[in-house]
């Protein structure tokens, strides 16, 4: 178990952690588990029992572009995925 | 590979309870049937029934769908003469098509252990009396509930399946065994907040139908307790 990190540290770190990602995106930890195992939003893990890590930055993209296609384009998370995965 | 369920795969997935390895209390005296209420909230997001403005149920196609516990109520549907509501459909798969009601159930739990997502064991009652025991796959469960709170309790548009589940959810009392009392609140206020859209009249007619095969299911239980 490692230390929590303090929020200047993690809005300046490569890599973050699920929990960090909920305090920096401000969307629920669910949320992005769902996102995570749907392959909405890749992440980085050394072995299988590892932490996850994200790319803060990537990330925070990502979920903004998930939210943008949402509000603006009124698509569903399925519709999203399929645009996303189509792109990547 | 993230499995892809059907609704009544995911209702009667949901219902199972991790610790008792049978069917979540409240669900269990009604399961069958609301196993075919599901199937035919299935078929209606299929477009392979519709109701029309009369709320009878007609078949817009008969081809089968490979699907056995979908062709089985197709089949029930293609052989009637008649044409039924919903509710009457319901109330006749508890009155006189108790075996097709077991066996749709049936071929539901069977698809759910096929896809590897529950294990069924056979066991004995006091040396005795056989009795069954569904083990479900917890992080599955965990996956269906994640996307209910992705897509209900985020802002944004939603999907019918995730809409018509949640409905059945909360017909079934088992909102109570996956939510907070927070999440409840909000779940019910965002799917009144969906039926009163005008611009989303799929919404509507999933919660009338589910209203009306919960209202059957309640008729046959009364029935039930009274004779």
């Amino acid at each position: 178990m490692s230390r929590r990190r303090k929020l200047e540290v993690i809005q300046n770190a490569e890599y973050v952690t699920i929990g960090e990602l909920v305090q920096l995106s401000g969307v629920r930890y669910s949320t992005l588990k769902f996102y995570t195992e749907e392959g909405l939003l890749p992440f980085y893990q050394m072995d299988q029992k590892m932490v996850r890590r994200y790319h803060r930055t990537g990330a925070l993209q990502r979920l903004a572009q998930i939210q943008k296609l949402k509000q603006e384009q009124g698509l569903t998370i399925k519709e999203i995925k399929e645009k996303l995965l189509e792109d990547d | 590979m993230n499995k892809q369920f059907t609704v009544p795969e995911e209702l009667v997935f949901l219902g199972l309870d991790e610790k008792m390895h049978r069917f979540k209390l409240d669900y269990r005296s009604y399961k069958e049937l609301y196993s075919v209420g599901a199937v035919f909230i299935e078929l209606l997001l299929r477009k392979v029934i519709s109701i029309n403005e009369e709320g009878k149920v007609y078949l817009t196609q008969v081809d089968p769908t490979g699907i056995s516990y979908l062709d089985q109520v197709i089949e029930v549907l293609s052989d009637s003469s008649k044409e039924k509501s919903l509710k009457k459909w319901i109330s006749s798969f508890y009155y006189s098509k108790g075996s097709i009601r077991k066996n749709v159930h049936r071929s539901i739990l069977e698809s759910l252990c096929e896809q590897g997502v529950v294990t069924h064991k056979e066991d004995t009652f006091l040396f005795m009396f056989p009795t069954h025991k569904y083990e479900a796959v917890k992080d599955e469960q965990a996956r269906i509930i994640e996307r209910i709170r992705a897509e209900l309790l985020e802002e944004g548009s939603v999907d019918e399946q995730t809409v018509a589940l949640s409905f059945l959810l909360k017909e079934t009392k088992m909102l109570k065994e996956y939510f907070s009392n927070y999440e409840r609140d909000q779940l019910k206020k965002r799917l009144k907040e969906l039926k009163d859209n005008e611009s989303l009249q799929w919404v509507k007619w999933i919660e009338k139908a589910i209203a009306e095969i919960n209202a059957s299911v309640v008729a046959v239980g009364a029935a039930a307790a009274t004779t």
